[in-house]
């Protein structure tokens, strides 16, 4: 039986205001706070899916890196639904909207809309959603990303069988201290320059960005 | 050499009981824990029955050595997990690779809403020590800690099937031989925090649950904590502990519909189902048993019905909610189901809905009125569906 | 009715749509406006905090909500 290849396609981070999309910068709005930049990001980028205003701030953040994720990449055309999957860890699962939400009921409120936010796979939940994905779908929660342990678990489950295909990554936020980093891993035929690996996903994760001049230049076709 | 996962141990804590042999004695008395509740202070307290555990954090602690102030969730978990290990001797966590996986929902939220009230008021008052487990992940490492497990420590939050997901993950672990015994499952403790969310969303009933009925309300809120302990065979010829069955399939599936409700015609469910039963290599037919998720809500009954007549009709094994006595434990609830899914099979029983009248319509649903002992019991499927679609099926084998 | 829209886009958050352009008879669930069952739960908690009116069975919403007429006719008939 030919060999499988787990093959990373494309990845994008979100972090201080700044959108990169496979380390190259695509679009940045600083100091400004979370909210207002979420928003700016989704027009700037014309997304047009208004069940985003009703997301909390964790949502909108996973939400919109998978977006640019696959501003480039062609997801649903090759792979059944379920056989996509979504593995993601964050350090404060919902605590940002746990918080706004309390404070909400201690001044007699209890918002449903709020309410349904204050469970981190919610976020999961509204990509799939948006990008009819069925497949294996957990949500992890430690102090910090731990690129080893999850590059294991998601490989054994492609060993198993078990998916074709799978976003994976880290979408943390609290208050107004962020960061997302989304990549999309695919089983092929043939090895590419970017396998799966420990190594690999924590050198683009912590690869220092390129910047362009003229900051809001749209992404282009680009290999990783 | 195969690589089965046995189920050597088993805890739990609920409002039926706060182990395992007062869990059964409450099936066969056909005793539901679902009433008022005596420890969570709300103004709901006489509006909506609870599944409560009848211990306060003061017994619970006194009972298992630990400081009363810690959260409500950290001292379920860690009774629980304590019962599921009690067969094991200290030598085997020592000697083997090993792993705790919990899951939850709330955290260490009892304890921040009482943080909050005194800090809301007066910003330099309210003890710090009270926020300080606040985070799910914080409760997990302390009870790893006090159980002396060291190699693998992480938590699970996918809402309402956590603690399946947490059952599932040790399950792979053991299998991709990373680990050799793991104690995964889940708890949750009642808070304000999620009876009001709950309430806010009109899923709640005001009595006792009716799940499976076409007359339900809605679901009651309960809490605990229950975890199983996963084995490989190695360590089963090694240590020759009496193991209850096996984890024989399992399948995890997002419904893709919207955040709080299920497809109508119960998508994710049937794909869970069907995944774990192809996993485990059995038809439907030689089910004995399905633990349903069952909740008691509208949507949940009705879209979990229809995705089990899409599979089952018209041979449907046996089947119940144990939330109609449990109430519904949140990110627990997975663990809780999947330790009365292990001990059907290890005594062969079934159990009962607490009441049923009439069928959700449309369906050919009918639950057990009765616990029943001296059952054929084989194979057990056990559900668990939570917000953000996430859907999770267990099999459970002798 | 004219208050009444306004509050329903600030408390369901509609960031895309003006007041003035929800029809004061224009269905607002499934086809019209397209909202959705958490919306729904959104109106039931704006009747109680800015009307003071209790909706305690669901089953009433869809009638209640049907168009913004009919809000403000409920409204009307059980503000306190």
């Amino acid at each position: 039986m030919a060999a499988n290849f787990y093959n990373v396609k494309g990845f994008c981070k979100i972090t201080n205001n700044a959108v990169f999309v496979n380390g190259r910068i695509q679009h940045e709005v600083p100091q400004i706070p979370f909210a207002q930049f979420a928003e700016e990001t989704y027009k700037h980028f014309k997304i047009s899916y208004p069940k985003f205003y009703k997301m909390d701030n964790l949502s909108k953040l996973g939400f919109l890196t998978t977006e640019l994720l696959f501003e480039n990449l062609q997801l649903k055309a090759n792979h059944k639904p379920d056989r996509i999957g979504i593995i993601v860890s964050n350090k404060s699962s919902s605590l940002d909207t746990d918080i706004k939400y309390y404070n909400m009921v201690k001044k007699g409120v209890a918002s449903p809309a709020v309410f349904v936010y204050t469970l981190p796979n919610i976020l999961i939940g509204e990509i799939c959603i948006r990008h009819n994905i069925k497949g294996e779908n957990t949500f992890f929660v430690s102090e910090e990303y731990d690129i080893p342990s999850n590059v294991n678990y998601v490989n054994g489950l492609f060993e198993s069988g078990m998916m074709d295909a799978c976003i994976c990554g880290w979408i943390e936020l609290m208050n107004e201290e962020y960061e997302s980093f989304l990549y999309l891993v695919e089983k092929e035929k043939v090895k590419n320059l970017l396998e799966h690996s420990a190594s690999n996903i924590e050198k683009i994760y912590n690869q220092k960005p390129s910047v362009y001049a003229g900051v809001n230049a749209r992404s282009e076709k680009t290999d990783c | 050499m195969s690589n089965e996962v046995l189920i050597a141990g088993a805890g739990i804590i609920s409002a039926i009981g706060n182990n395992i042999p007062e869990s059964l004695h409450a099936f066969e008395r056909h005793q539901s824990g679902i009433k008022t509740a005596k420890h969570l202070t709300t103004r709901h307290q006489q509006e909506f029955p609870l599944g409560e555990v009848t211990l306060s954090n003061k017994q619970l602690a006194h009972h298992n050595g630990l400081d009363s102030r810690l959260s409500r969730t950290i001292l379920l978990s860690y009774h629980a997990a304590k019962e599921a290990l009690s067969s094991f001797p200290e030598s085997a966590l020592q000697n083997f690779r090993t792993g705790f996986i919990s899951a939850s929902t709330v955290g260490g939220m009892d304890k921040t809403e009482f943080f909050f009230e005194n800090f809301l008021n007066d910003s330099s008052s309210g003890d710090l020590r009270n926020i300080m487990y606040h985070d799910c992940g914080k409760a997990t490492d302390y009870v790893a800690e006090k159980l002396k497990i060291k190699n693998f420590v992480t938590t699970i939050s996918t809402a309402c099937s956590s603690s399946a997901n947490a059952i599932m993950l040790a399950s792979r672990m053991i299998k991709s031989n990373q680990l050799d015994i793991v104690v995964a499952g889940g708890v949750d403790s009642l808070t304000k925090f999620t009876l009001n969310g709950f309430n806010s969303l009109m899923i709640v009933d005001r009595e006792q649950c009716k799940p499976l009925d076409q007359n339900r309300n809605g679901l009651n809120l309960g809490e605990g904590a229950a975890y199983l302990v996963l084995i490989n065979e190695k360590v089963q010829r090694k240590i020759n502990l009496s193991v209850l069955c096996k984890l024989s399939g399992y399948c995890n599936t997002n419904d893709s519909h919207h955040p709080t409700a299920l497809s109508d015609e119960g998508n994710g469910p049937y794909s869970a189902m069907l995944g774990a039963l192809k996993m485990s290599g059995l038809q439907p037919s030689q089910i004995n048993y399905i633990n349903m998720h069952g909740t008691g809500t509208q949507n949940n009954d009705s879209a979990e019905g229809k995705a089990i007549e899409r599979i089952f009709h018209p041979e449907y094994p046996s089947l119940s909610s144990t939330k109609s006595f449990t109430g519904h434990t949140l990110g627990a609830s997975g663990a809780v189901e999947a330790v009365f899914s292990a001990l059907a099979i290890k005594h062969n029983i079934v159990y009962p809905n607490f009441s049923f009248k009439e069928p959700i319509s449309g369906l050919n649903i009918i639950p057990e009125m009765k616990f029943r002992k001296q059952a054929e019991i084989n194979h057990v499927l056990s559900n668990s569906f939570g917000f953000g679609g996430n859907c999770t099926s267990l099999v459970f084998s002798k | 009715m004219q208050d009444l829209k306004k509050q329903i886009v600030e408390q369901l958050n509609l960031k895309d749509i003006k007041p003035e352009d929800i029809g004061d008879d224009q269905p607002l669930f499934i086809e019209g406006l397209g909202l959705d069952s958490i919306d729904a739960l959104e109106l039931i908690v704006l009747l109680q905090q800015n009307y003071g009116i209790k909706l305690t069975k669901a089953e009433e919403g869809p009638k209640v909500f049907r168009t913004v007429r009919t809000m403000a006719e409920y409204i009307s008939a059980n503000k306190k």
